[in-house]
């Protein structure tokens, strides 16, 4: 196994929530490192941080303290549009709810982050979209409005979209929390596939104790702290 | 930047009614604008034309201003030589102008004029058997007139000449013969201030549109006046004027003041008090227009409020991926834009073919008894300056209504919208 800058370290990463008397702190000096390839799960029971602290490694939130550096890039220290590019180049993002937009087509939806840094439109980029599509299966859907597309096609879509900046680190937030068991498995060996077929690394956030158990390694949060790290399988492709 | 554009132009056709009616807003602000700007502009022009049509455009009055011109003279003179004036003097307000025949053949050879006539106007009550009115007795050289005004074309019975045929012959102005029930060839008693009579008969009946000229002239031979009045032979109340120019008479009226060393007042003084009137009625419909104006503009900010609170959750997601704030801001001034922008086109077009309708179709409306002014058919200004001031004004009103709309836009933070919702 070559020696590689892990595609995530964060350390220490501390965050405050809430004002006044309802503050408090939700994660108190959690530190991860994740490799590239790497495909985590990350447990625990509700309210124990797990979306507090995805925010905080996909560089949407600011840690209070603590640091978070994505394939060598410190999020910390830069401002506002800065991070935004870094997160368009780095990060790829599927939440609980698809958040397509709603007055765009499947391909639209995918090519947006694109859009983002001035690209989405060359013939390239299209195929890309297309090929994406393809991947999570619904190619022939590509210019369907979200409205026209069910629950399971919705967020493979979001899945795609996540994909399409070919991003270091793949977060995903319960990504299969709205779906019912055929589509959250299928959604499931999508990520298993992208994970083994592409090299993706993916972190995701997951109630679901199956997937859980299939996933490389288990990253288990209680009550803001990393109470266990499982590795799960120890040979690497 | 095309992305931009195709975000906001999304939002925007995907909400094809309510797009529609902010549109219909704007456009309806610009219409009623350019409308009534150019209805008011129209009254305005109408007015003006009807007034110079009868009117002259330059008048020498009775006031002499020899005593202020000495006035003026003495100022230039140095501070040492100069001898207090313990009384000021008082200007020569003597009601007519003496030596008036020979005064107004000498104006008339005055670089600029163009035709000159002795008018004597006189208060005289009018009687047509048992019906008295109060009227004004205009004396004029019926041939001289012409030459200053168009008021003998103004006859819509009888005829002007015969005042030059008839020394007791009288054109009445139309409203003031419905009042007496006079009709042309009816015989009318002229009482003067001293209690002098005359006898005149109706030889021409006159209509010019004006309030001030069809209510209460009667015009007659000037011998008729200086009689009545008990004026002599060669006495008058004004010279009236025809020149070259219509407007910035200025420079012509002082020269003429300095000729005769009477006052001259040109077309715009001697009518000021209706110009006043008229621009300050254009000057209130330009205010009232332009509240509809910013309320179009409220619709504009409302609309773009809407979208951005019902988009509250696509900002954070376009934001999570990587679009900047400006990226934002950018999406949202388009729509405030494209929105403003198209109401324009629209309100200046719709504006364009209804003045145009109207022009074509112009509306009549029924002549009225004591109007000031006979104005009895829209008449519309056309100026395309009408379309660029609405244009500028409703494009920074858009403009201004999406900026502070936007503000909200920006101020999305992704995480509390994403934490909000999952
Ligand atoms: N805006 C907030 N103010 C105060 N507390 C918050 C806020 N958002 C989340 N929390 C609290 O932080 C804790 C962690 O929340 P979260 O990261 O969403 O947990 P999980 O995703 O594991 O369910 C919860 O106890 C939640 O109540
Ligand atoms: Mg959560």
């Amino acid at each position: 196994m070559e020696v590689t800058t892990p595609v995530l370290v964060a350390r220490g990463l501390t965050r405050r929530l809430g004002v006044g008397a309802g503050a408090r702190e939700v994660l108190h000096g959690v530190d991860i490192t994740i490799e590239a390839g790497e495909f985590v799960a990350l447990v625990g029971p509700s309210g124990s941080g797990k979306s507090t602290l995805l925010y905080l490694l996909g560089g949407l939130d600011h840690p209070d303290a603590g640091s978070v550096e994505i394939a060598g890039e410190d999020l910390a220290r830069v401002d506002d549009d800065t991070l935004a590019k870094l997160r368009n180049r780095l990060i790829g993002f599927v939440y609980q709810f698809h958040f397509l937009l709603p007055e765009f087509s499947a391909l639209e939806n995918v090519l947006m982050p694109l859009w983002a840094r001035g690209g989405g439109r060359s013939r390239e980029d299209r195929a890309l979209g297309l090929e994406l599509l393809g991947r999570v299966g619904i190619a022939e859907k590509a210019g369907k409005l979200p409205r026209e597309l069910s629950g399971g096609e919705q967020q493979r879509v979001a899945v795609a979209r996540s994909l399409v900046n070919r991003p270091k680190l793949l977060l995903a937030d319960e990504p299969t929390g709205n779906l019912d068991s055929a589509n959250a498995n299928a959604v499931y060996e999508l990520f298993r596939e992208l994970n083994r077929d592409l090299g993706q690394t993916i972190l995701v956030v997951t109630h679901d104790t199956d997937w859980a158990a299939r996933s490389d390694r288990i990253l288990r949060l209680l009550d803001g702290r990393v109470v266990g790290d499982e590795r799960r399988r120890e040979e690497r492709a | 930047m095309r992305e931009v554009s195709l975000l906001a132009w999304r939002h925007l056709s995907s909400r094809p009614r309510q797009s529609v009616l902010t549109i219909a807003g704007v456009a309806l602000g610009v219409a009623v604008f350019v409308f009534t700007v150019s209805m008011m502009d129209g009254l305005l022009v109408f007015f003006t034309q009807s007034l110079i049509k009868v009117s002259p455009l330059l008048t020498v009055l009775p006031e002499r201003l020899d005593v202020n011109l000495a006035r003026d003279q003495l100022r230039r003179v140095s501070s040492d030589e100069i001898v207090s004036i313990s009384r000021p003097p008082v200007p020569d307000d003597r009601p007519t102008i003496r030596g008036a025949t020979a005064l107004a053949e000498r104006v008339r050879s005055v670089p600029g004029v163009v035709g000159s006539s002795v008018a004597g106007a006189a208060p005289v009550v009018l009687s047509f058997g048992t019906i008295a009115e109060p009227a004004i007795l205009v004396g004029l050289d019926p041939g001289d007139e012409a030459t200053v005004t168009e008021l003998p074309r103004c006859v819509v019975q009888g005829r002007w000449d015969r005042l030059a045929i008839r020394r007791d012959g009288a054109v009445v102005g139309k409203d003031l013969a419905d009042r007496l029930g006079a009709q042309v060839g009816d015989r009318l008693a002229a009482v003067g201030d001293a209690g002098q009579v005359r006898e005149l008969e109706v030889v021409g009946i006159i209509a010019t549109g004006l309030g001030a000229v069809d209510e209460s002239s009667a015009y007659v031979n000037l011998s008729v006046a200086q009689g009545v009045a008990g004026w002599g032979g060669d006495e008058g109340t004004e010279i009236r004027l025809r020149t070259v120019a219509i407007t910035n008479l200025d420079g012509l009226r002082r020269r003429l003041q300095a000729v005769t060393g009477h006052r001259v007042e040109t077309w715009e003084e001697t009518s000021q008090a209706s110009l006043k009137l008229f621009r300050m009625i254009g000057l209130t419909t330009y205010l009232l227009t332009g509240f509809v104006l910013v309320v179009a503009g409220l619709g504009i900010a409302n609309k773009l409020t809407t979208i951005i609170l019902d988009k509250e959750r696509d900002i954070a997601v376009l934001r999570s991926f990587g679009f900047s704030r400006g990226a934002i801001r950018g999406v949202f001034l388009i729509e405030g834009l494209l929105l403003g922008a198209s109401g324009t086109a629209v309100g200046c077009l719709t504006a364009a073919a209804v003045i145009e309708y109207f022009t074509v179709f112009p509306i009549r409306f029924a002549a009225r008894e004591g109007a000031v002014l006979a104005y009895t058919e829209l008449f519309l200004a056309k100026d395309p300056r009408y379309y660029l001031v609405i244009s500028v004004a409703a494009l920074a009103i858009s403009a201004i209504a999406a900026l502070v709309a936007v503000r909200r836009a920006v101020r999305v933070v992704p995480v509390e919208v994403l934490r909000g919702t999952a």
